[in-house]
């Protein structure tokens, strides 16, 4: 296995595991507030310190880790989840059908995702999903055009070609045939798109257009400590490093996939 | 390829009729009135209907739809809601922060990416190649305003070598201006940057295994000229394609470091716009905007028609 | 690689930390003549009779535009463009004398026909004056002569001189009255010198200016929203003043910068809890109680505001003439809470939404109450809004259980009078109260009845008072003639100067 990715699968494991723990125990109910205790430094019963409301940082930081995993696989189960299917779509259907899909999928690409995150936050009534679709909805085009590209590629494929002639249908190649081939690089992507989806909730968050509170979340912690960046710098730094870490991993692990997938690449490592 | 060019052409036009009709109902969907926000908890049923009328809030949408789009074909970009002034006035005093701010990133990221995705590909497997490709794992990974945080920190507040934020226009020179943007460029290069060495860095390799660079070895280059001279701009196509890919990218990050460095440039006022409820200024960016990826995309598309002919121009044809 | 990235990381870190513990070294040399000033908020327009922004005050309050009366440092009503001013016996009519020889920026001359234009030209029937309801008992301008205006009040009205003195009501000229959104002309000290939207706002002296040239020479306006950035900007010396800073967090260190003069005064904004009384549970006066002996206002001082806040108990805050501290009407007592929550029908608490404009007095407030309330049993959901949404949701449509808001105009009991207002709170014999308040003539009388309608407020608890927000001044320490308390969001530049 390569180096790249052992390290990936480390620093990945990690998050994983930690958002796990957290499911069933933090050193302190991650929401607790703790006025009297607030701004305290690290210490034996506050591993990282407490916030501006006494809340325990590392609790924090660990349901931090669940809530930015889950808001990044929202964000890619929804762009793989509508993206992979047009991107067939368009490749298997071909002519006008192709056009207007790719077309539409430009527009989606090329549409400020600013305006998206703002609308969907805007119009979200209780109980509906996070905002976290914005990054999910600014991810379909990614996977259409990879899908579309990969689709493409295969159909002149002998397989493809074999499975037509004795008469299968195209949802029947496409859901045998083609997805299970094209399976690798959107598996790849899907791990880069993940680690984007954790770095632009931190960006949203920044904007005030991230997930809700009162659920923790990496990039609402570092979007509402970062003015105390002069005063306590570890709090606008603690989940500035988590965020590192997980995007690193993921990152990691995504090129050793490819490494491992992708037989042409694999020759320059 | 005319035909094919017409074809893309056309598709653009409808796509941005389509942008326009998007963004047009978007921000009439959301909730939230021009007119409140500017009279604000003072407001009264009688001043809001007059300003409503005064701002033509009370037309018809398909009204105010059709004298916005109308206006826009006649190059017409309507008067801001907010700041009461010609829309098109203040998206051009904009674009002189945005456009150099993108600019300067896009050399930074290039500047650094080049260098070090070669040298990284020349030392491959070695210690400088991990040490450089690893900086560049972590410069993917840090989110780009926690980076112009610490710039500022550093270099503003410690060591008071640049200005912390802000941005003195360009009648107070050059100088003043390129120092304001330097930290802003910076923090968002840097990430881009280290997509691209990585790319570079792949891309190189596999050309210095290509016939025509082993030929040009074979002829006595050395090594490093090999690379340099062959290799590398045969390596510059898909480093090129992922920075047509990152100009989209690019534009949203400018929102962010906009907002950390306080900068007047595009992607603030589209977010001021938004918060302020502006209808006219983000219906204008928006298309603006979208046209300016559509654009650059379909460039990107043409580039790959015009090096591999394999690639169907149609886009469809089985 | 595993080695790699601690050691790439490690430097950074301690250089970021180290950065980060030092304080700033020493702020730029202070310049003669002219002084930079950071705000929040841009102003959208500089007519502030035609928007409700504070932003538009703070630019041209005093600098720009004057009005009739002014607001001083003490909050107190003085003389402006009228030197004095006499109040009929019934309190009906005022006559203002006003000032000679003086002319709008533009060379326009001021006298009783530009008062009489500008007061009818905000209660007309197209006006967009965003405090038309302070012109609403007008019922007459007269002009005996060029230096006298006699207004006519439908009813004694004790609020008119201090609402005559609100950036809403500034002397704007007939000729240059419909183009004061981007080209303001007044009778102030300053005049327009450039804007760079986005980035700042440029005020010169006005040459046409009556009275004595004030010390600075020109004044810049920047704009920066954000609270780190404002911090950085203030300790790189890269602005010279702050008035109404928005990081308290920062506080401590600016503090470290001897540079730097750190102020805490007041504002005259009330945060508050508003509650919705046409929804159940609020309008139930037990629920509302328990709600107020849930909170602990301290904390919620101590963890938003750092404590520079002070807590209140109606809707006024102290600096205001007239202020009682009804801080103590519901101590802290979460089990008091518990008790009338149960009395009033809700023994197990009760589920509620909570809209959240974007203010961290708001947003990180929110958090904080909601985990309050959460230990009486009461579940709050917290809903992120724009300002945008907030006014046409809550305020407009008045489509809320509850938000946390701050309310910055100042000495506006009379909203709770406004059978209108979003708040939906009814009382007859509040509005008695006010009614008797504004008929009031006598100034003692008007004192007391003020404090009536605080304590009357308490009492009924319609909204759940928290703290008063407060005015965090930032300067530098060689700037003279900054205010330290602010009942209207003003930067008046004509009383700055700097130290020898």
């Amino acid at each position: 296995m390569p180096r790249n990715m052992r390290v990936g699968i480390v620093l990945t494991g990690f998050v994983v595991a930690v958002a796990l723990v957290a499911q069933f125990w933090t050193p302190y109910p991650p929401l607790a507030i703790d006025v009297i205790h607030r701004l305290a430094p690290p210490s034996a019963q506050h591993w990282l310190g407490t916030d501006n409301f006494g809340r325990d940082v590392a609790s924090e930081l660990m349901a931090g880790a669940a809530t930015s995993l889950f808001v990044a696989v929202i964000a890619v189960v929804v762009g793989a989840g509508i993206g992979i299917p047009v991107g067939v779509t368009a490749a298997v259907g071909g002519g006008w059908i192709d056009t207007v899909l790719m077309r539409a999928a430009d527009l989606t690409f090329a549409f400020p995702a600013l305006l998206t995150a703002v609308m969907i936050t805007a119009l979200r009534g209780p109980g509906a999903v996070d905002s976290m679709l914005a990054i999910g909805i600014f991810n379909i085009p990614v996977f259409a055009r990879l899908a579309r590209g990969a689709v493409l590629s295969l159909l002149g494929r002998d397989f493809v070609l074999a499975a037509r002639a004795v008469g299968a249908k195209w949802h029947t190649i496409a859901i045998r045939h083609l997805l299970p081939n094209a399976a690798p690089i959107l598996l790849v992507q899907a791990t880069i798109q993940f680690a984007l989806a954790v770095l632009a909730d931190a960006g949203l968050s920044y904007l005030g257009l991230g997930s809700q509170p009162p659920q923790p979340s990496w990039g609402r912690m570092l979007a509402d400590s970062q003015s105390y960046i002069w005063s306590d710098p570890l709090l606008p730094v603690l989940p500035g490093i988590a965020i590192v870490i997980a995007v690193l991993g993921l990152n990691l692990l995504g090129d050793g996939l490819r490494d491992k997938l992708d037989p042409k690449l694999r020759r320059g490592r | 390829m005319t035909r094919f060019l017409l074809r893309r052409l056309l598709g653009l036009a409808v796509m941005l009729v389509a942008a326009s009709l998007v963004v047009f109902v978007v921000m009439n969907v959301l909730p939230g009135d021009p007119a409140l926000l500017m009279l604000g908890t003072g407001a009264t049923k009688s001043t809001l209907a007059a300003l409503r009328h005064q701002m033509g809030l009370d037309l018809p949408l398909w009204q105010q739809y059709l004298r916005w789009a109308g206006g826009l074909l006649e190059g017409n970009f309507g008067i801001s809601y907010t700041y009461q002034t010609p829309v098109a006035g203040l998206i051009l005093s904009r674009l002189w922060v945005t456009l150099p701010l993108a600019g300067m990133s896009i050399l930074l990221s290039v500047g650094i990416a080049i260098p070090v995705g070669v040298i990284a590909a020349t030392r491959q497997g070695k210690a400088a190649d991990a040490a450089l490709m690893g900086a560049a794992q972590l410069g993917v990974a840090v989110p780009n305003f926690w980076l112009g945080l610490l710039l500022i920190l550093v270099f503003a507040v410690r060591l008071h070598w640049l200005p912390a934020t802000g941005f003195p226009g360009w009648s107070h020179g050059i100088l003043p201006g390129v120092a304001a943007l330097l930290m802003p460029a910076v923090s968002l290069a840097l990430p881009q940057a280290a997509i691209l060495a990585r790319v570079t860095r792949s891309a190189v390799i596999e050309a210095a295994g290509e016939d025509y660079v082993r030929t040009a070895r074979a002829k006595g280059l050395a090594a490093r000229a090999a690379i340099w001279g062959h290799a590398l701009p045969n390596a510059l196509i898909p480093v090129v394609t992922i920075m047509g890919f990152q100009f989209s990218y690019l534009l949203a990050g400018t929102v962010v470091i906009e907002n950390v460095f306080t900068l007047p440039g595009m992607g603030r006022l589209l977010f001021q716009a938004i918060a302020g409820r502006d209808l006219i200024t983000v219906q204008d960016i928006v298309v603006l905007l979208t046209g300016s990826v559509i654009v650059v995309n379909t460039l990107v598309d043409l580039t790959y028609a015009a090096i591999d002919p394999r690639i169907s121009v149609g886009g469809g044809e089985r | 690689m595993r080695a790699t990235i601690p050691a790439l990381a490690a430097p950074a870190l301690a250089a970021f930390m180290l950065a980060a513990g030092l304080a700033p070294g020493a702020a730029r040399a202070a310049a003669k003549d002219s002084i930079s000033i950071g705000m929040t908020l841009e102003p959208p327009i500089l007519d502030p009779t035609a928007g409700a922004a504070a932003a538009i005050g703070e630019v041209t309050y005093q600098n720009i535009f004057q009005g009739l009366t002014q607001i001083d440092a003490a909050g107190q009503v003085v003389p402006s463009l009228a030197t004095s001013w006499t109040i009929s016996k019934n309190g009906k009519t005022y006559t203002f004398n006003l000032v000679h020889g003086v002319v709008f920026s533009d060379g326009e001359p001021f006298d009783c026909t530009t008062v009489k234009f500008s007061l009818n030209r905000a209660r007309a029937k197209d006006s967009i004056n965003p405090q038309k309801a302070l012109f609403a008992p007008i019922t007459n301008v007269a002009c005996p002569n060029a230096e006298t205006a006699v207004v006519t009040l439908k009813q004694p009205t004790a609020s008119f001189l201090f609402g005559m003195a609100m950036p809403a009501a500034v002397m704007v000229a007939p000729d240059s009255a419909a183009n004061n959104k981007t080209d303001p002309v007044g009778t102030g000290p300053y005049k327009l010198g450039t804007w760079v939207k986005g980035d700042h706002i440029t005020l010169v002296r006005n040459p046409k200016y009556s009275g004595k040239a004030p010390p600075i020479a020109t004044a810049t306006f920047r704009f920066i929203a954000d609270p780190a950035a404002a911090t950085a900007a203030m300790l790189a010396g890269n602005l010279d003043a702050f008035t109404l800073f928005p990081a308290p967090e920062s506080v401590p260190q600016l503090r470290q910068d001897k540079k730097l003069d750190v102020v805490i005064g007041n504002t005259s904004g009330k945060i508050i809890i508003s509650l919705n009384e046409a929804k159940k549970p609020f309008d139930n006066l037990l629920v509302r109680r328990a709600m107020a002996y849930a909170i602990d206002k301290q904390a919620y001082n101590q963890s938003v505001l750092n404590g520079y806040g002070t807590p209140i108990g109606s809707h006024d805050v102290p600096g205001d003439a007239g202020y009682v501290d009804l801080a103590n009407t519901y101590p802290y007592n979460p089990a008091m809470a518990k008790k009338l929550l149960a009395e009033a029908g809700y023994p197990h608490g009760f589920s509620m939404t909570m809209l959240l404009p974007p203010p961290p007095y708001a947003r990180r407030g929110g958090e904080v109450i909601a985990a309050m309330l959460g230990q009486v049993g009461i579940k709050v959901k917290l809903v992120d809004v724009e300002w945008a949404q907030w006014l046409s949701q809550a305020f407009t449509h008045k489509d809320y259980e509850a938000t946390i808001i701050a309310h910055v105009e100042p000495r506006d009991l009379y909203q709770y009078a406004n059978p209108e207002y979003y708040w939906n709170y009814h009382n007859k014999a509040y509005d008695a109260l006010f009614a008797r308040y504004q008929a009031a003539t006598d100034p003692k009388q008007q004192l007391k009845l003020w404090g009536d309608l605080q304590r009357k407020l308490a009492k009924d608890e319609p909204n759940i008072f928290l703290c008063a927000l407060p005015k965090i001044g930032v300067w530098n320490a060689n700037l003279r003639g900054m205010w330290k308390n602010m009942l209207i969001t003003v930067d008046i530049v004509g009383q700055m100067s700097w130290a020898k």
